[in-house]
């Protein structure tokens, strides 16, 4: 059908030297070119058309191959004949009665009003006048008016196509006495044919692939798209490769996205950073690699929701052997909430003068929620959790029903979870000693968060090691390395403060001081333990009974530094922080309701002081809190002697076994309702808290993140073992 | 020295040539890129080529030609540029009334539109028409730092050359040949700018940036040891520098550095090596091991100072900003 060649004429862009002259030489649009010739040969024309759409979807060729039809000289046929002396001029834009008005030009009034005028007077020379106007979004309120006169009742013999790329700046009255026509967004096979067929007719060769990659571009436009392989010829003159055209485009290769996420789904830092190095070093736009691995994501999506293989990759060649490797290692979660992290990127990047920090930072979160696929859901995360309790519950734990007293004071977040947690931390404390049911209880769910964490959980199950793990995979082996000694050193192991001394910096300047920092986690976590002991270089911390999960937390590796730091610089010399727990309930059933039982407490205390001074000699007057107090400084003494965070536990673990054995019968009922009520309320601030929007840029991720090291380290550490 | 002087923009001058030899440029052009990028020099040189008179290897920058369009007078050679803050409707009106006669000197018309992401709506929609079927002898080149602004329509009539940001060795490149940076220098200078030739440009012109990096580091050791008391105070100084924006980039820079080091990655910049021996105090242990910062904390310092950045283009209380920033440094928000 392409009978032109544009070698004779002046140099054209391809979309205009290869507009199609006839109506079968249209790529799509099929429903508007067989209702027009349909109407042509019935001879049946309206008087007014309506062609919208977007770009480079066919409208201004359709209004003029309309024209040429009307008024070619051979009769109102389906088709124009393309010789005669009227579709020549219509083809070189010269002839008299086809008039094309530039709307966004003469968008005014007075414009509209001569062109009424004249619309009165016949055709010159053809059977019709036909007026094309295009843009006519562009036309103001008064000139849409003033036409709407003579688009309903025109002369006989003048024919209006109106061209829009925004209808809905039309008023209704202009839509309303229109025949409309929607222009749709091609297919990418559709611009692939095209496309074919420009480029033999030029004698340019390129490949199939490369076609779609120019179509894709070009989404659904095929001016784009023809504009796009022009910029390719022009580069590549006789043809051009796939690589090459992706460097044109200034596309990342298919392998750069594949690596990225491949470092993604590995977990792998190092490689990750690699890639974008990669990327930014060939000076590429990250911009465009940006869309490029969204658009990836967005295949994976359809791939993930079960949407048909084939016509999903149809248009994507290049991409088809990484996105099926791909398919399976993201859930749907995981996907939106990285396409929604791009989406927020991709706005910054566009204002940052260091575009490549922002990936990089971008790229550490998305590894982040990565890892954190399996629990993007609240539903997973709480079927994890009641697939915790019931465990719990079946192993039958004694820690369940303590610190029933206690818990009205707690504050903060922290409140209402102590319930599950506390009985998490109390298993993760027994689990070397003798008493193996809750051990067994709980193999089976360490295997699992096992394997759902990866390579997250650290194999000892130390607490302190397992955050540095799950944070910083690369970095914190090392860390660990440099930083023990140095710790060592500068220990004063001789030193001792008296008890008074430590419970005025403990009121006066630490707790304080926390709160001046703002650090309400850890002084909700602090406010209801008292200092203990601070001597050979360990600050010992005394929590009520019951408070395991407070224990726990505050023994995670950030918590724990933060506090030594604090208490280095209140000493003047570095400490380690131990956390012990009081074995029984006070009879008040208050820890530190008011000074007067501050006060009234002291003399336990300084009691067992005393005690463990003079090597255990056994003076108490106060049995109370006493015994376990005094196993508490055991477990200090043999641990100074051991160092080891088994015997600790083991040592800790004996002191339990009076204590529950005692009064289990009693407690256990009371216990489990406790747990039950308090598990919906957990639950329902859990959900509060999740609500989609866990990971998040900004101040809130400070919160989100709390809150994550705060729900998996609990997880984790409880199960890994 | 025609296209050549242009670095790092191989691809597109290799397209242009192409079709300039081969007497096939089409007749609109859209040069996009960031400030700095180097659209309008493309687009001189382009025009340029497009009317001189020497047949080899245009352009020659010395013909009559040449020099009238570099210095903007020649008669063929149109430049539209924003009123204000945009381009409006009446001056296209104007501009195109001219357009429809013949060259008068030269070859072909050019209309080289600065800004264009600037045009009004309607102006913008008035070009649709001549942007897709000009007379011939006509050719557009548009320029555009927002091309994303752009009328989808102007960009779809045009032929759109992205100008790429500069790798690190172009970088390198450009400076070795614009200008007498001293190594170390240079690295920052390349750190900073970001692949942008112009703002390298700028900032080796200005100079000082190796005192900035000291007074930087030394700012960052102060502030660990300080009292709360004095930080309040730097940073009251702080923000009362003119060159507030430089030291944000460069903290922005050594944070960065240090994420990378904690997640195992050497840091590429070696400036901090050449520093080490130049200043004599031990610099690199203060980038590179800064006592067990985690990476959270890294990460959480490189987003606020980024964040900062942005921020600090519109008006915002400086010396407030400064102040919340050396808190986060301290961990204390």
């Amino acid at each position: 059908m392409s009978t032109r060649s544009p070698e004779n004429k002046p140099y054209r862009a391809l979309y205009r030297s290869w507009r199609p002259q006839f109506f079968s030489e249209v790529v799509g649009q099929e429903h508007v070119v067989r209702t027009l010739q349909n109407a042509l040969a019935a001879g049946r024309v309206a008087h007014a058309y309506l062609f919208c759409g977007l770009r480079g979807t066919g409208k201004t060729t359709m209004a003029k191959l309309l024209a040429k039809a009307l008024n070619c000289l051979e009769g109102i046929n389906p088709e124009p004949c393309g010789r005669c002396r009227s579709c020549q001029e219509v083809m070189d834009g010269r002839n008299m009665d086809v008039l094309e008005i530039d709307a966004a030009s003469n968008r005014g009034i007075d414009e509209i009003r001569d062109l009424r005028d004249k619309a009165r007077y016949a055709a010159a020379q053809n059977r019709f006048k036909v007026y094309i106007i295009d843009e006519v979004h562009m036309l103001t309120n008064e000139a849409f008016n003033a036409l709407l006169k003579i688009l309903e009742e025109p002369p006989p013999g003048v024919v209006f196509i109106l061209a829009t790329t925004e209808v809905y700046k039309l008023p209704l009255t202009v839509v309303s006495r229109c025949q409309r026509f929607d222009f749709h967004l091609l297919e990418g096979k559709q611009v692939v044919g095209r496309l074919q067929e420009v480029a033999r007719g030029m004698n340019f060769s390129v490949e199939e692939e490369t076609l779609y990659l120019l179509a894709r571009q070009a989404e659904g436009s095929m001016r784009d798209a023809l504009g796009l392989l022009e910029q390719c010829r022009a580069y590549g003159g006789e043809k051009v490769s796939y690589s090459e055209a992706l460097e044109i485009l200034g596309l990342t290769a298919p392998e750069a996205i594949y690596n990225l996420l491949q470092a993604i789904v590995e977990g792998d830092n190092l490689s990750g950073l690699a890639a974008i190095n990669e990327v930014v070093s060939k000076g590429k736009d990250l911009q465009r690699f940006l869309q490029e691995m969204t658009l990836y994501l967005r295949r994976l999506v359809l791939l993930q929701s079960g949407s048909d293989e084939e016509k999903t990759l149809q248009d994507v060649p290049g991409l088809k052997p990484y996105l099926l490797r791909h398919k399976d290692k993201f859930n749907d979660l995981v996907l939106l909430e990285m396409l929604e992290i791009l989406q927020g990127l991709s706005g910054k990047l566009r204002n940052s003068s260091q575009p490549s920090f922002l990936l990089e930072l971008a790229f550490l979160r998305l590894v982040r929620v990565y890892r954190f696929r399996d629990y993007l859901s609240p539903e997973a995360l709480l079927s994890r959790l009641e697939e915790l309790e019931e465990k719990l519950q079946s192993a039958g734990l004694e820690g369940l029903n303590a610190g029933t007293g206690a818990k009205s004071q707690a504050s903060g977040k922290e409140k209402p979870a102590a319930g599950p947690e506390r009985a998490a931390a109390a298993v993760d404390d027994s689990v070397p000693g003798e008493i193996l049911p809750p051990a067994d209880g709980k193999a089976p769910a360490g295997e699992e968060t096992a394997s759902g964490l990866g390579k997250a959980a650290a194999p000892e199950g130390d607490p302190g090691l397992l955050e540095g793990e799950t944070h910083s995979p690369a970095g914190s082996s090392g860390k660990v390395g440099f930083e023990e000694p140095e710790r060592e050193a500068e220990r004063e192991p001789e030193r001792e403060v008296d008890l008074e001394q430590l419970r005025e910096i403990w009121h006066n300047k630490l707790l304080p001081e926390i709160k001046k920092q703002r650090k309400h986690n850890i002084y909700a976590l602090l406010q209801d333990g008292r200092p203990f002991s601070c001597k050979k270089g360990v600050f010992t911390i005394c929590l009520p009974q019951g408070y395991s999960f407070h224990k726990g937390r505050i023994e995670s590796t950030r918590n724990k530094k933060y506090i030594e730091s604090l208490l280095k610089y209140l000493l003047g010399y570095a400490v380690d922080l131990r956390v012990i727990l009081q074995e029984k309930p006070e009879e008040t059933g208050n820890w530190f309701g008011s000074q007067e039982e501050n006060t009234r407490e002291e003399n336990p205390r300084e009691e067992i002081t005393r005690e463990v001074n003079a090597e255990k000699s056994t003076a108490g007057k106060n049995a109370q809190g006493k015994s376990s107090l005094e196993e508490s400084e055991q477990e200090i003494n043999k641990k100074e002697k051991t160092k080891g965070k088994i015997t600790n536990r083991h040592s800790l673990r004996s002191g339990y076994k009076h204590n529950p054995l005692n009064e289990s019968g009693a407690g256990y009922g009371a216990g489990g309702t406790q747990i039950s009520g308090d598990n919906d309320y957990f639950i329902r601030e859990m959900l509060e808290l999740f609500d989609g929007k866990l990971i998040e840029a900004g101040s809130n991720e400070l919160k989100s993140r709390e809150f994550w090291s705060f729900s998996i380290d609990s997880v984790t550490e409880e199960t890994d073992e | 020295m025609g296209f050549e002087e242009i670095i790092g923009q191989d691809l597109i001058i290799r397209a242009l040539k192409r079709s300039l030899s081969s007497g096939q440029t089409t007749h609109a052009y859209l040069f996009s890129g960031p400030d700095g990028s180097g659209k309008k020099s493309l687009a001189f040189l382009f025009a340029q080529a497009l009317n001189c008179s020497s047949e080899l290897d245009p352009p020659c920058k010395s013909c009559l030609s040449c020099r009238k369009t570099l210095s903007g007078i020649h008669p063929d050679f149109y430049q539209l540029f924003p009123e204000g803050a945009s381009i409006k409707i009446g001056q296209l009106r104007e501009l195109k009334e001219s357009l429809y006669y013949f060259p008068r000197e030269g070859r072909k018309k050019v209309c080289l539109i600065h800004g264009a992401d600037l045009m009004t709506l309607p102006a913008a929609n008035s070009l649709l028409q001549i942007l897709e079927e000009p007379p011939a002898d006509l050719v557009f080149i548009l320029l555009s730092s927002r091309p994303w602004a752009l009328l989808p329509t102007v960009v779809s009539r045009s032929l759109h050359f992205a100008l790429k940001p500069l790798s690190p060795e172009e970088m390198e490149l450009l400076l070795k040949r614009q200008s007498l940076l001293e190594p170390q220098e240079r690295e920052i200078v390349i750190a900073l700018a970001g692949g942008n030739p112009g703002k390298a440009l700028e900032l080796s012109s200005k100079g000082g940036l190796k005192k900035s990096l000291e007074e930087v580091l030394l700012l960052l050791e102060s502030l660990e040891n300080e009292s709360l008391d004095n930080i309040f105070i730097k940073a009251e100084e702080l923000s009362g520098k003119e060159n507030l924006q430089e030291v944000i980039n460069l903290l922005l820079i050594i944070y960065r550095n240090r994420l990378l080091f904690e997640l195992g990655v050497r840091p590429e910049i070696k400036l901090i090596k050449d520093k080490l021996q130049y200043n004599n105090i031990n610099v690199e242990e203060k980038i590179l091991f800064p006592g067990g910062e985690n990476i959270n904390y890294l990460e959480r310092m490189c987003r606020h100072l980024l964040d900062l950045q942005g921020e600090l283009l519109n008006n915002i209380n400086k010396r407030l900003a400064v102040e919340v920033l050396f808190l986060q440094m301290r961990g204390a928000v």
